[in-house]
């Protein structure tokens, strides 16, 4: 094979390694799926797709629709014509929510009714109306969406021994949007006479009352761009180590060491140079010898605990596929963990929001607002976080005793930064830490291990590649933003970009759970909650880039970075831990690292 | 209803009258068959229920109410619509087309004329009414305003004030009826004044019009969207009719610009109004009078006077004083002659304000079109960003001296392109530079608003702008601060810091220091875009400026001075809700919730320190310096005012 076709080749092990096959297995395909879910699923699909447009076309959406603007502690603007599909958007995710609620285990079928009826009440509670005394009125709005819950709880009831049908989703969905069509109608026909647009201020505040359930999913979405980066530096030294199927041909096997030698030793060229240039400041990201305390001692903790985990589960090898293919099903349910306190807060807040409209103002509302208070305060924060961090290294262990590989690394990992988040907020004086200090740290450990095994003359090819791929990933924990930034030229705002890049990466590949089965999830309801929770993250994003500031309802982008910083960095330094493990484990047969695979 | 019954149903009703029947069950069928026909159904009812409720979000959905008036309201300007005219003395009026519905039509005017107006009609009735004013100052500095209603009897005068004298028509005056054509006529009659102080009589009859009609100066007016005309003569007397006035008027009106064209007489005396098509007027800006400065004023020897709490209120020659309250959501400015800007509570006019020790009086208010959603003071011109991506310039009189298209909100104030040598020479020191939300920063030539160059950032700006040392510093939405040359618009440098929540920039410092959302105080040089130190920012930043040598930083939990060339703590004091200062004063003005006190900027020591009486309860405060006194202008429109004590004695 001639040395062109070889790169090509290399190229396509590349490319297959970081895009073609994480959709191909992560994506949402037809895993037996009952009749009737493909119309339900192509309306979702058509939904996302409709928000990413949206985001995308923001701009050009302003450009040529009139803007409508309110002016509050900030300045909401709006292309008017674009709130019908946004309330549009909601409907459809509330409605495979709440279809895919009809056919999941009881208490779950409770929770998720539970929340689509305050919203169904709270959407009707818009239809306002006053009685002649100036109190609040029983309206139509109110009225019919009393009846919509009534409705989807007797669906509930009267479906959940059935099977899907494929009537169950237009039925909900008729249901709720009747109820919404009706109560958004009557406001805006009964305040456009006078002069005042219902419109953005009802769809603001939907939007920052439910935009809060959109909280882990932007998390999640952070992560995304940490497993893009490590799924590329593994895809790129698997392409060079691997360069075809059949292992070529001699002399090409022979050229691998040498290839290898000479890649390692450039990246850890840019590593050294980049670690200089940040500690003198003037180029590139900077570094803050403060910072590198707290970053070694991340690392070291991070050793204890898997040496802890390795005797526990009296097997301290494990391999980065291990961790990455355990990260798709345990971050969601991390972020939601981190951001527990959101859902009780979002069911305050419909509640307080009802009430109100209800007439219902007086203590128990006051108390509510002072609980919605509590919830979403620094303490609350802090006693979550902490109590997360604790959880999830607890976990670990248990879960290594049961002999595990990669999940307890993980869970150890995530736990332990998760407590180094909760410093700042309880010690005035807190040690720091920083991405450049720790990518420094990852750059510096992993040049050292090189150095320990070259002079034990123990590096070997495949240990050559372990060590290039952490080298690399010492540089994604410190770049890998720039990875959305083609995303951001498109787009102006690097905070949409990131939650845009990380919800369309995750809706292509994290569908791995709707390929399961089981009598708690059925195949149909785990379709249905994913579409859910991604045309709705999707939506609430859209609402943003369409008022050009992405806090208009909620601030996904500050979500989205901070579960980039918490999970993301953790992932990464997880990865990084099972790199060096594997570097320090005795050879194998062939133990080359392979492009990483996130199949289940 | 079960699943399987539903779906039998639904079978039924799409297969027409001879589907199958419930006992049609009992006969086998295949399950091909019936998953091809589920199937079918499935694709066409679950998209169409779909659509369905989208498309009825869609209909449903109204921003505003069908336009009212009938033909006539064809003839009416839009919102924001700037007219010209010349009268026959050769005084040039420049008039303001203000578009709205409901109750905030009325509160533009006098109390004792929207009391009037909402006793006449009843508060139901004035909350759905559609109205046209039209607010006009000439070059003689008269100003008047003239409120229109548009409804089912077409366009009516319904009130006048700013005038000698002032009506209240009641029923409203008729200009044009509804169904307005050549050759109709109409008339109408009734009281010009609350209580029948003055009645009116009108007739009127509607022509075709048949040019030309020309200006004084011999310019042809040019008719477009087909004018018409009309002739009327309108009778005031009082209630004796002892005394009369006669109006007799000739107008052209043509369509989106009222009259273009009038003559006639009153009581004799020709009268002759003449629209002229500027794009821009021609007022050249002057240098605003300056007044004594606050910050200026303050050594360590300052003394603050008890503070006061102003109430706002306008004066009409004729209906006389009129309290104003509402809300002031946009953050304020100053003049340079010291008057306070703001946008009133719906949020479509500017309003400027005189200060003085008992009262904020309104100087005028200007109505740029749409929502305001921003505003600023740059030289003698007030300029604000509105909804409608215009950029509106008004001279110091209140007249609109220029418009520009912006290709997107301008939501940062904007700001003056600085000293003439660092704007590029001796012209265009007064020049506008504004920063649109897409990125997009522009200067604009301060006399005709015309772009003197543009830079795109490539990503959405962030408030505010800041200039200092021929250095326009933007940032935007992908984390980066970018310096531009003032005077060509060439990016000078860019650097990559992180989301800016805050920045000031100071020329005599030689830094630009932006409060990151990350929590981070970062100073760069001016110059070259170089870090020059980066501190800790104590909590959740409220406000930042550049004292003397110091940078000063207000957050939640506290305000900390820095030394603006090394970043090292000066000192540190209670957190507040503002400061007020620059690089002339050596003195910090620090607003807490309950005092506004005087503090060294080189030491922090309180110098003086003045209690106020209630806390602010709004949820956002505006904190500045008007003139030579010390403003704090609560959202809920609650307003109070300090000065120095020595500043009393002097004058």
């Amino acid at each position: 094979m001639k040395p062109i076709a070889r790169v090509g080749e290399g190229l396509v092990r590349f490319w297959r390694g970081l895009i073609v096959t994480p959709i191909r297995h992560g994506r949402l395909r037809d895993t037996g799926w009952p009749s009737g879910l493909r119309p339900v699923v192509v309306v979702g699909i058509v939904a996302f797709c409709l928000g990413v447009v949206i985001i995308v076309a923001a701009g050009a959406i302003r450009a040529i629709s009139p803007v409508s603007a309110s002016v509050g502690e900030s300045v909401l603007s709006l292309p008017r014509l674009m709130l019908p599909t946004i309330f549009w958007l909601v409907i459809v995710s509330l409605g495979l929510m709440q279809t895919a609620a009809l056919h999941t285990r009881r208490r779950t079928a409770v929770v998720l009714t539970f929340m689509t009826s305050l919203i169904v009440l709270f959407i009707g509670s818009l239809d306002l109306g006053t009685d002649d005394a100036g109190g609040a009125a029983v309206t139509p709005g109110k009225a019919v969406s009393v009846i919509a819950v009534l409705a989807l709880i007797a669906i509930v009831v009267l479906r959940r021994r059935s099977t899907f049908a494929w009537w169950e989703f237009p039925l909900v969905v008729a249901v709720i949007g009747v109820s919404s069509v009706l109560s958004l109608g009557r406001s805006a026909a009964q305040s456009a006479p006078y002069g005042i647009d219902f419109g953005p201020s009802s769809a603001s505040l939907v939007m920052s009352t439910l935009g809060q359930l959109a909280v882990p999913a932007a998390l999640a979405a952070g992560v995304a761009v940490a497993e893009f980066a490590i799924v590329a530096a593994m895809s790129a030294v698997a392409a060079v180590h691997r360069p075809s199927a059949d292992g070529g041909q001699p002399l090409a096997r022979r050229a691998i060491p040498v290839v290898l030698v000479v890649v390692f030793v450039l990246v850890a060229g840019w590593r050294i140079v980049e670690v200089v240039i940040g500690m003198a400041a003037e180029f590139g990201p900077e570094i803050t010898l403060t910072h590198i305390p707290l970053s070694v001692g991340i690392v070291a903790a991070m050793i204890g605990l898997w040496v802890l985990i390795g005797r526990v589960r009296r097997s301290r090898v494990v391999v980065a596929d291990d961790v990455l293919a355990q990260s798709d099903p345990v971050m969601l349910p991390i972020a939601a963990a981190l951001s527990i306190t959101l859902a009780p807060l979002v069911i305050t807040l419909l509640i307080v929001q009802i009430l109100s409209a209800w007439g219902g103002e007086g203590p128990v509302v006051d108390a509510l607002r002072a609980l919605a208070d509590l919830v979403r305060g620094t303490a609350a924060l802090v006693i979550v976080r902490s109590v997360v961090g604790v959880a999830l290294i607890v976990l670990a262990l248990v879960v290594a005793r049961r002999g595990t590989r990669g999940l307890p690394e993980l869970f150890a990992v995530v736990g332990l930064v998760t407590l180094v988040s909760v410093l700042p907020m309880v010690l005035t004086e807190a040690p720091l830490w920083s991405q450049s200090a720790l990518a420094s740290v990852i750059a510096l450990g992993t040049l050292v291990l090189a150095g320990v095994l070259a002079v034990r003359r123990v590096l070997t090819a495949r240990r050559l590649a372990l060590l290039t791929v952490a080298l690399l990933l010492s540089a994604a924990v410190v770049w890998r933003e720039l990875l959305s930034d083609p995303v951001s030229v498109i787009i102006g705002a690097g905070g949409v970009a990131l939650v845009l890049f990380g919800f369309v990466w995750g809706f292509v590949t994290d569908a791995d759970v709707t390929h399961g089965e089981s009598a708690a999830y059925p195949r149909a309801s785990r379709v249905m909650l994913f579409l859910a929770n991604a045309v709705f993250g999707i939506t609430v994003l859209a609402f943003g880039a369409l008022a050009r500031d992405i806090g208009a309802g909620i601030n996904l982008d500050g979500f989205a970075q901070f579960g980039d910083e918490l999970l993301g960095t953790a992932l990464i330094l997880a990865v990084v831990g099972a790199v060096w493990s594997s570097a320090l484990a005795p050879d194998s047969a062939d133990s080359r690292p392979a492009a990483p695979s996130v199949a289940p | 209803m079960t699943g399987g019954s539903l779906r039998r149903t639904l079978t039924t009703v799409t297969s027409g009258s001879t589907g199958p029947t419930p006992a049609d069950d009992s006969v086998p069928r295949s399950p091909a068959e019936s998953h091809r026909r589920t199937g079918w159904l499935a694709w066409v009812a679950t998209p169409l229920v779909v659509l369905l409720v989208g498309g009825a979000l869609d209909a449903v959905d109204q921003s505003a109410p069908e336009v009212a008036g009938g033909y006539a309201a064809r003839y009416v300007p839009p919102d924001g619509h700037r007219s010209v005219s010349i009268d026959l003395t050769g005084a040039t009026t420049v008039a303001e087309a203000s578009r709205t519905v409901g109750v905030e039509g009325v509160l533009a005017a006098p109390t004792t004329v929207a009391a009037g107006l909402l006793a006449e009609a009843g508060v139901d009735e004035i909350a759905q009414a559609q109205w046209w004013r039209s607010s006009y100052v000439n070059d003689r500095g008269e100003r008047g305003s003239d409120l229109f209603q548009l409804s089912d009897e077409g366009v009516t005068q319904v009130a006048s004030w700013g005038g000698s004298v002032g009506f209240v028509f009641d029923p409203p005056l008729v200009l044009l009826p509804a169904t307005v054509q050549p050759g109709d006529t109409w008339s109408s009659t009734g009281d010009a004044l609350p209580g029948g102080g003055l009645t009116y009589s009108s007739t009127a009859t509607a022509r075709p019009v048949e040019g030309p009609f020309t200006d004084p100066d011999g310019r042809e007016i040019p008719l477009t969207g087909g004018c018409i005309g009309s002739e009327s003569e309108v009778v005031i007397a009082n209630a004796d009719a002892s005394l009369s006035t006669t109006v007799a008027r000739s107008a052209v009106w043509c369509p989106g610009r009222a009259v273009v064209w009038s003559s006639g007489t009153i009581d004799g005396e020709p009268i002759g109004t003449f629209e002229l098509r500027p794009e821009v007027l021609d007022i050249a800006p002057t240098d605003a009078a300056p007044t004594s400065r606050w910050s200026a004023m303050l050594d360590d020897a300052s003394r603050l006077l008890p503070g006061r709490t102003l109430p706002f209120q306008t004066t009409d020659p004729f209906f006389g004083e009129s309290e104003i309250s509402g809300r002031y959501p946009i953050p304020a400015s100053a003049t340079a002659d010291g008057r306070l800007v703001t946008v009133n509570d719906q949020g479509d006019d500017v309003q400027v304000w005189n200060l003085d020790r008992t009262d904020a009086s309104l100087a005028w208010l200007g109505h740029p079109g749409g929502t305001v959603v921003s505003v600023g003071v740059v030289g003698d011109r007030v300029v604000a960003g509105t909804a409608q991506r215009r950029v509106v310039a008004y001279d110091r009189d209140g007249r609109r001296v220029w418009s520009w298209g912006a290709d997107e909100l301008v939501l940062a104030p904007p700001v003056v392109a600085g000293d003439a040598a660092a704007a590029g020479g001796g012209a265009g020191a007064d020049d506008v530079i504004v920063a649109a939300r897409s990125g997009t920063v522009t200067r604009l030539d301060a006399a005709r608003g015309t772009p003197r160059w543009s830079q795109s950032l490539g990503a959405d700006a962030r408030s505010p702008v800041v200039v200092a040392s021929g250095r326009a510093v933007v940032a935007d939405e992908r984390d980066r601060l970018t310096a531009l040359d003032v005077a060509t618009g060439s990016i000078v440098w860019q650097s990559e810091v992180g989301i800016v929540a805050r920045m000031t920039a100071d020329a005599e410092s030689g830094v630009v220091v932006a409060v990151l959302q990350s929590g981070s105080l970062v100073a760069l040089d001016l110059q070259s875009g170089d870090e020059v130190w980066r501190a800790p920012m104590p909590g959740i930043p409220i406000d930042l400026i550049v004292v003397a040598d110091r940078v000063v930083a207000m957050a939640d939990d506290a305000t900390v001075a820095f030394d603006s060339q090394t970043g090292r703590v000066a000192w540190r004091a209670d957190s507040g809700v503002g400061l007020v200062g620059d690089s002339t004063s050596s003195v910090v003005t620090l607003v807490r919730d309950r005092s506004v006190e005087l503090r060294s900027s080189q030491s922090g020591d309180l110098i003086d320190e003045q209690l106020i009486e209630a806390a602010a309860a709004s949820a956002s405060v505006s904190v500045l310096a008007v003139g030579d006194a010390l403003v704090i202008l609560e959202s809920n429109g609650v307003l109070r005012r300090w000065e120095l004590r020595d500043a009393r004695v002097g004058q």
